[in-house]
């Protein structure tokens, strides 16, 4: 048991319909940590990432945050531990990024109240903090997909969460933004002590920017268990591990000190 | 510092256009009162409610008196709470579809309230007219919501779709009525259908008033919340939304305020929708600013397109044709300009 346990996944257990996405999924994830999710798309990663933000209800088994059972908690005090960034957000009306980042105060806003100036200071440090206030007054639909998904971040940051969840952050980017996202993902993480969890599409991301790493495999019948690996990057993605997960054969090579994984 | 800010303001043209749009209902009442037989201007109209408050005896001729108390008043009146109410659950609807071609009558308002008054109006002569249009209303939007609604959840898509069978039952009873009923009685049913303001009356204004204005209390108290319904279900729940109830206090809340002057007034289509659609294309789709002027607009611009119906033309028109009419080119405009209405 680790000292400061930020959130604990206990035996979790999903299924749509009648196939089964996750089984006994057990996870114990410190606090201000990067944890990152890999796994072949269908391997529950997403549905994980919701169940832990009480987003959906798993069939057995609870989740924890900061000892309190998710899906005992008010919504709005669990949404002020918790922010979550959605994959590929589209929004069908011109709002202004400043009034998108702006509802991340949800929480902190009583029912017949709006936005007050302290929930204005918050939006702007969130924008400073995710380096957009310059498109503060542009309308959310007019910037680009890697500008939008800045703009959830800072939403979610605007909610001053200690967990940040993001699903598949980088799925929508080019190279070059998909490096800067991840690298202020975890520059949030360590200057705010946020614990981020995200899922990822590439291993290799999970190597370079994850204090741990849950490799999840895909539930073919009976076989029990997703959770392949869960532990530091280096030991969780061995050749031998993204093989059972992918069925792809690789090696590591390592490049001026760092791991790089390559397909066979 | 504070003359500098305070030039600013005065010269900044949006707070000038926010101002002139939350107003518009005043000059906009004037213009109408001196619109008709008896044109009534700003003094004589203030003349007259004055001698009515203090008992004196008027100095115009009497029967300004009665023009101004039983007849524009109250029809004037009822006008703006018509296009207020219209245009304000259209807003606020748009915000939970997340759909700038939703209108009042999405989820089958305006089918079963036509359903309910053509009932009244021919098979139960005993139940009143606003009754019947108000109480079936009500049962058309609450059955859609019942149908979409699944494991305590009511998805978008599934209450459009709902929305749909509904309209098309209602439709399909109110044709059996039609189809059953003498000549008379199908001329009056087809003329409640066009929407008009021209039998309105003080008993009107009364019936729907108290609806209209709590309603709108409501909708103004929480309108900031529909910027956070206005993003998606998800990402609102995730904020700390209770989705459901929101969803469930909106359309509830938006549906009595226009059922309240659907029965009182008919069916006078597409002010719901464009109203809130020229207010968002003006000053941006911000509900803590969408709601209110949706409000204000609405009022001015349905009272004004009265004063065309009966006023432009030696016979009186519907207003609801009028409205459809110029609502319908906007209407083509948008579909247009947001490539298919937007729906994601």
């Amino acid at each position: 048991m680790k000292a400061a346990e930020g959130i604990r996944v206990d035996e979790v257990s999903m299924a749509y319909g009648s196939s089964k996405i996750l089984d006994g999924v057990s996870l114990s994830i410190g606090k201000g940590s990067v944890i990152t999710m890999v796994g072949p798309n269908g391997c529950g990663k997403t549905t994980l990432l919701k169940i832990i933000n009480n987003l959906l209800k798993p069939d057995r088994g609870r989740v924890f945050v900061e000892g309190r059972e998710v899906n005992s908690m008010p919504a709005h005090r669990l949404a002020r531990i918790m922010g979550y960034v959605p994959q590929g957000h589209k929004i069908s009306f011109p709002f202004k990024v400043r009034d998108v980042v702006i509802t991340g105060r949800m929480p902190y806003i009583p029912a017949f109240s709006s936005p007050k100036r302290e929930d204005l200071e918050k939006t702007e440090q969130a924008l400073v903090l995710t380096g957009i206030s310059g498109l503060a007054d542009q309308s959310y639909t007019q910037i680009s997909g890697g500008e939008r998904q800045l703009v959830m971040i800072a939403r979610a940051m605007a909610q001053q969460p200690s967990v940040l969840l993001l699903d598949e952050p980088t799925s929508y980017l080019d190279f070059k933004n998909q490096i800067l996202t991840l690298k202020m993902i975890k520059e949030i993480s360590r200057s705010r002590k946020v614990t981020v969890i995200m899922t990822l599409h590439d291993p290799n991301h999970a190597l370079m920017f994850s204090d741990e790493v849950v490799l999840l495999r895909k539930l073919n019948g009976s076989r029990a268990g997703n959770v392949i690996a869960f532990g530091p990057p280096h030991e969780a993605i061995t050749p031998k591990n993204i093989q059972a997960a992918y069925g792809v054969e690789v090696e590591i090579a390592e490049v001026k000190g760092r791991k790089l994984l390559l397909p066979l | 510092m504070g003359g500098l800010r305070l030039s600013r303001l005065f010269f900044n043209r949006r707070i000038w256009l926010t101002a002139f749009a939350l107003l518009l209902p005043l000059p906009a009442f004037l213009v109408s009162m001196n619109i008709g037989t008896y044109p009534v201007s700003g003094p004589e109209l203030a003349e007259i409610i004055f001698s009515r408050l203090m008992g004196h005896d008027l100095r115009l001729p009497q029967v300004y008196d009665t023009v101004v108390f039983n007849i524009r008043l109250p029809r004037i009146l009822l006008a703006m709470l018509v296009g207020a109410a219209l245009s304000i659950s259209g807003a606020t609807l748009q915000g939970i579809f997340r759909n700038p071609l939703v209108s009042p009558f999405i989820l089958g308002l305006s089918s079963g309230a036509a359903f309910g008054a053509a009932l009244a109006m021919s098979v139960f002569p005993w139940m009143p007219l606003q009754m019947g249009a108000f109480s079936f209303s009500l049962l058309a939007v609450g059955s859609a919501y019942l149908m979409a609604r699944r494991k305590g959840e009511v998805p978008v898509i599934s209450l459009v779709l709902a929305g749909v069978v509904v309209s098309s039952v209602f439709g399909a009873l109110l044709a059996i009525i039609q189809f059953a009923v003498d000549a008379r009685s199908l001329q009056s049913i087809v003329y409640w259908n066009m929407g008009t303001l021209s039998t309105a009356s003080w008993s009107k204004v009364d019936l729907a008033a108290p609806w209209v204005l709590v309603g709108c209390l409501i909708l103004i108290a929480l309108r900031w919340r529909l910027n956070v319904l206005a993003l998606g279900e998800e990402e609102a729940r995730s904020v700390g939304m209770n989705l459901e109830l929101y969803k469930f206090v909106f359309i509830v809340t938006a549906t009595l305020v226009a059922s309240a002057v659907v029965s009182v007034a008919g069916i006078i289509g597409l002010v719901g929708l464009i109203v809130p659609h020229m207010v968002r294309m003006v000053f941006g789709p911000d509900h803590r600013i969408l709601i209110p002027l949706s409000l204000t607009v609405g009022a001015s611009f349905l009272v004004l397109v009265d004063d065309v119906a009966r006023a432009a033309f030696s016979f009186e028109v519907p207003v609801g044709i009028i409205t459809t009419l110029l609502g319908a080119p906007v209407f083509i405009y948008l579909l247009r300009a947001t490539r298919a209405g937007g729906w994601e």
